[in-house]
């Protein structure tokens, strides 16, 4: 007898019936099968038992004639209503919120005014504006359109730009604070570009770094500045000796002002970013021993006290490299996901997804794939199908879903096309896809692929010039993602919006020259 | 078709009526056959049909495609159907301790029609009498053909927690038959 036990056998003859089984499993069943005459004869009359089921409930249910026509009359003529009632409802709720807030607002200011004896109103009216803030979001952005560079903010639908800065110094790189109440920004107001903090409307500006040495906001994965810990107390930022070729990367404690420095490191460092629970804080660097002239991606990661440092690729198999200079943190930031690149013989290379167990320096391989892999997320593979032109998201369970670039540009020959994958914080993805005739399209895909969508109706128009995509910054709730372009002759930017993705976005142009800058949205409260 | 089902969607948001009778006539048969196969009968299987679509268009704000369209639509549907069950049985209970108070005979329930009509068929009665957790993910697994992982789903419940319910099913309904040397 081999294998497995009689009553295993049973109980994987279920787990084959509901396609649980392994492949080894399956097989070590078949095998038992072979030897074992009970048990065959228990699975064939399990087998057939399921058979007879499934035939006695098409028999009785298959016959019934189908939904009535009053269904569709019925659902049809009640829908008419539902946007209404809807928006009704929405409205009383909307109205049953303020009014709680109004309450809330005038209990709470009573208790104030009782305290400090001041008037009430003016606590109400801010509660009130309070409650709009996911509406009025604002998406800070560098400009140079009218002859100096500022930071201005917008809303998401383009309106109510406002120039914070105002400053014939050059002010640039605007970043969030976590809360939403403070902008960081770089200046060059006093000779070196400084490190500044705004609050919201450009008013009480503080200088954060004093040096005499240039001071800059680090980029994250996305293109977008993080310098902010997850809880608003401390901001990253590189310093740079004048006429220096290296940078340092620094930690800031903004109520203390005490300094940490983190990393010793070369103008290469790239995507700086703080893990979600703020204790570390995760960097690239060229790793080449001939940096001109090659990158090599070095993946590290620090905690917030400048110590335990963490060598990824130390941590890889010798056959193993890191693939691209980008990660992702895990959601509670315990562990660090990237994509290595594994070349065995000709036409056999593989492409690893790992996550990096922090606290024990443990990797552990999560899929493997044979074509090309983006990246990876929560049990799903973003890769290049084996027919290159598909790009196509894996789940764990083997269902997947794809996109075909050159469809969305209208081609029905092969033809050299570009994309750009970006992922939102929590895992969304927008797709850039450059067509051979130069049109520009924007795609949607929800973390695992099962949702694709257009993100608008026709491209974005082309441009006299090639334009580069800069940046791709989501907003913290996934609703909308700004998007920079560059080219020697004009900078703009373009708002899309997740929801409603037939509104052709608006360009505002943020310069008549190549401007690499990267806007920052508010996060919702 | 991912992105056709968006398309239906956002239409139906927007109150779009031709978006809205895509909608109903794409999903309407698996929905009814679906209810029909929970309820076993036609009546009602109508009826929870007509709720599952205006609870759905209702809803449609909350649908962020975790799942696909179908499975949350059968999602709605079947916890409607749930509804409809608790009520009938409580009208069941309610019917029969009345009886018993007044002595008097009552007219059978639907579902004992439909036991009476196909008396001797045990594995019917039995599907009768097994409780909605058991009940409705054998219908699923055996007339609508769903993966374990569509059905859990659905019931929003663990995978491993389908398996044993079915398993719990599947071994009452095989001594049913094997009684019967069916």
């Amino acid at each position: 007898m081999n294998g497995i036990s009689h009553k295993q056998a049973v109980q994987w003859i279920y787990g084959r019936l509901d396609g649980l089984l392994s492949e080894p499993q399956r097989l070590l069943l078949d095998e038992h099968l072979r030897s074992c005459d009970s048990c065959r004869v228990y699975a064939s009359s399990v087998d057939g038992f399921s058979d007879h089921l499934q035939n006695e409930f098409h028999r009785r249910w298959d016959a019934q004639p189908g939904p009535s026509q009053n269904v569709f009359e019925y659902v049809t003529t009640g829908a008419s209503r539902i946007p209404m009632t809807n928006r009704i409802s929405s409205g009383v709720r909307l109205l049953a919120g303020a009014m709680a807030l109004i309450i809330l607002g005038i209990a709470i200011n009573f208790v104030i005014a009782r305290l400090q004896g001041s008037s009430p109103l003016t606590t109400v009216t801010e509660v009130v504006e309070r409650s709009q803030l996911p509406e009025i979001r604002l998406l800070a952005f560098t400009s140079d359109q009218n002859g100096n560079s500022d930071i201005y903010v917008m809303h998401a639908d383009g309106s109510g730009q406002t120039n914070l800065t105002n400053n014939p110094a050059r002010d640039s790189n605007p970043s969030w604070s976590p809360d939403g109440k403070w902008i960081a920004f770089e200046s060059d107001r006093d000779g070196f570009v400084q490190i500044y903090l705004m609050d919201a409307n450009g008013s009480n500006v503080f200088q954060l770094t004093h040096d005499e040495a240039h001071h800059f906001l680090p980029m994250n994965i996305h293109g977008e500045s993080n310098p902010w810990s997850p809880d608003g107390n401390k901001l990253l930022f590189l310093k740079q000796e004048p006429e220096a070729e290296t940078s340092t990367l620094y930690l800031l404690d903004i109520k203390s002002k005490n300094v940490v420095l983190l990393v010793n490191g070369t103008v290469q460092f790239n995507n700086i970013s703080w893990s979600p629970d703020g204790k570390r804080i995760g960097y690239v660097l060229n790793d080449s021993p001939t940096p001109d002239a090659t990158f090599v991606t070095g993946l590290y990661v620090v905690d917030a006290a400048g110590s335990n440092l963490i060598v990824i690729n130390t941590l890889l198999p010798q056959t193993d490299v890191v693939d691209k200079p980008s990660y992702y943190w895990s959601r509670n930031g315990s562990s660090m996901i990237f994509i290595a690149y594994r070349h065995l013989d000709e036409g056999r290379d593989q492409w690893i997804a790992y996550e990096a167990i922090l606290d024990s320096n443990q990797l552990i391989e999560r899929a493997t794939s044979s074509t090309i892999m983006e990246d990876w997320w929560e049990g799903t593979s973003f890769v290049h199908g084996t027919d290159p032109y598909l790009l196509t998201w894996l789940r764990a369970d083997g269902a997947f879903n794809t996109l075909k670039p050159l469809e969305v540009c209208d081609l029905t020959v092969e033809s050299e096309y570009g994309f750009l994958a970006r992922r939102s914080p929590n895992g969304n993805q927008v797709i850039n896809i450059f067509c051979p005739n130069r049109e520009m399209w924007f795609y949607y895909a929800s973390s695992d692929g099962r949702i694709i969508k257009p993100l608008l109706n026709s491209p974005i128009p082309s441009f006299t010039v090639d334009m580069n995509v800069t940046s791709i910054t989501w907003s913290s709730d996934d609703q909308f993602i700004a998007v920079t372009l560059a080219s020697p002759e004009k900078s703009s930017l373009y708002i899309l919006n997740v929801k409603s993705p037939s509104i052709q976005p608006g360009e505002i142009v943020m310069s008549s020259g190549e401007l690499y800058a990267v806007p920052s949205w508010q996060p919702v409260p | 078709m991912i992105i056709m089902d968006y398309r239906l969607i956002e239409g139906c948001r927007v109150g779009d009526s031709s978006a809205v009778e895509s909608f109903v006539h794409t999903y309407q048969q698996d929905l009814y056959s679906l209810a029909l196969s929970i309820l076993d009968d036609s009546n009602e299987a109508d009826d929870a049909t007509q709720e599952s679509f205006l609870a759905a268009l209702h809803a449609l704000d909350s649908f962020h495609g975790a799942s696909s369209l179908k499975t949350w639509l059968f999602s709605i549907t079947v916890n409607i159907c749930r509804t409809r069950l608790q009520k009938q049985r409580r009208r069941e209970r309610l019917r029969k301790i009345l009886g018993g108070i007044l002595q008097a005979a009552h007219p059978p329930s639907v579902e004992e029609s439909t036991i009476e009509l196909e008396s001797g068929e045990a594995l019917w009665r039995l599907i009768h009498q097994m409780d909605e957790k058991h009940r409705i993910p054998i219908v699923l697994r055996y007339y609508h053909d769903l993966s374990i992982a569509e059905i859990a789903s659905i019931l929003q419940v663990p995978e491993g927690t389908v398996h044993s319910r079915l398993n719990t099913a599947r071994r009452q309904l095989h001594n049913v038959l094997k009684e019967g040397n069916l």
